[in-house]
């Protein structure tokens, strides 16, 4: 039997990912961070550019008022780095964010900083292989699709505890929540029954995909530096407990609370909110009602985010 | 009167500061102006000094954020350095006082 075409199907779940300090598996976070870095998401597959600027805000004539503005360019590849491409085309993602921000800070020698609200916004486009299948046969396509979001949100510490609360909304396709597959050519099979496969890749099904669909998302995060006296000292660099509260609204999804927690480290001591790397425990769909039939465990994702200062 | 350029830095995130100069009463301060967030800085600041300089230097970052301030004179480039760490003062704010010859 000769150029015989083999589907073997295989679920992956596959992210989609933004950019900060505390980000969960799909990239979504509250508290926001604004160096000159790249952030690596291990559960997102992404990579992520940031620079912004602070300034003096001259629009309020005040030493207390700040603005910063920033951009910030991601990058994600779904199914790895290793699917960047798929023959001649490739399936890349990547977007391109805006930052508005107006921090507020109180009077130096008796209170605390107040906060930092914000407004963001970005465009991206999403590039990914999918499937048809039509009178036995199999045809793949690369299809481009462009996405928004717009956000508002406001982030800020009292004492030892930070916190960051937003809500983003935009229009995106549900390619998050598709499962990948794998798909195996064969072209020869011998009488021990061993197959001979000559090309591989992973596509989406097409008549499961769809785009163009309203979101919106509520995020909170709040967390708590563990080993406040050592960092004071100058021992240590800081190590803070987190909680991550999300609740994702999808156009013709139920709505998903995926509730997280994590531990997050400083990079360097003196320096407490710089993250250097963080882990996080995620509950996608805590209360299983998209009735996937898997477990909670299963459904768990655990995530690793390391951060770069490149200046 | 001498002609300061003063600047503040951290390895981490410093949300704001203010530094009193030759002010025993703290009732004239003196703003810095961000950079980005880990740099900051109060250039051409006039001062009448006679010897040593008296200075209180406020920092607002989050607990256990480390800091240095050099001071220039700006007439023969010589320094004042002093340095910090927020929650001395209170849990977000650090204060450095100190009273130092420019070497």
């Amino acid at each position: 039997m000769r150029y015989l075409l083999f589907f073997i199907f295989l679920g992956i779940y596959t992210t989609h990912a933004q950019t900060s300090i505390f980000e969960d598996s799909e990239g979504e976070s509250a508290y926001k961070l604004f160096d000159n870095a790249i952030a690596i998401n291990s559960s997102a597959q992404s990579v992520t550019f940031n620079i912004a600027r602070l300034d003096s805000a001259d629009v309020f004539n005040s030493p207390f008022h700040f603005t910063r503005k920033g951009i910030s360019v991601k990058i994600n590849a779904q199914e790895g780095i290793s699917n960047i491409k798929v023959e001649d085309e490739f399936t890349l993602d990547g977007e391109i964010g805006v930052y508005y921000g107006i921090k507020k800070t109180g009077n130096l020698k008796g209170t605390d900083f107040k906060y930092e609200r914000y407004i963001s916004g970005g465009a991206g486009i999403e590039r990914n292989a999918f499937f048809t299948t039509e009178n036995d046969s199999i045809q793949i396509e690369t299809i481009s699709r462009s996405n928004f979001r717009f956000e508002i949100g406001q982030f800020g510490y009292v004492n030892r505890w930070l916190y960051g609360i937003n809500i983003k909304g935009g229009l995106r396709s549900n390619i998050n929540g598709l499962r990948a597959n794998n798909l195996i050519t064969i072209t020869d099979s011998v009488s021990s029954g061993a197959v001979l496969i000559t090309s591989e890749q992973t596509a989406f099904n097409r008549a499961n995909y769809q785009t163009n669909l309203a979101f919106i998302n509520f995020n909170a995060d709040i967390a708590f530096q563990l080993n406040k006296k050592q960092v004071s000292a100058g021992e240590m660099p800081g190590i803070s407990a987190a909680f991550h509260f999300r609740y994702s609204v999808l156009e013709d999804v139920k709505p998903r609370f995926n509730p997280a927690v994590g531990l997050y480290f400083a990079a360097k001591e003196g320096a407490p909110q710089k993250i250097g790397f963080g882990i996080n425990a995620q509950l996608i769909d805590a209360f299983d009602v998209q009735n996937n039939r898997n477990t909670a465990w299963e459904r768990t994702a655990i995530t690793l985010n390391a951060g770069y200062k490149f200046n | 009167m001498a002609i300061l350029d003063i600047k503040l830095t951290s390895p981490g995130i410093i949300d704001n500061a203010t530094i009193y100069l030759e002010d025993p009463s703290e009732r004239i301060p003196i703003f810095f102006n961000p950079i980005n967030d880990g740099e900051w800085e109060c250039k051409n600041v006039r001062v009448p000094i006679q010897g040593s300089l008296e200075l209180s230097l406020y920092v607002l970052g989050y607990s256990g954020t480390k800091f240095e301030c050099e001071i220039t004179r700006m007439s023969d480039s010589k320094t004042i350095n002093v340095k910090g760490r927020t929650g001395n003062y209170s849990t977000n704010v650090g204060r450095v006082i100190a009273s130092k010859n420019f070497t």
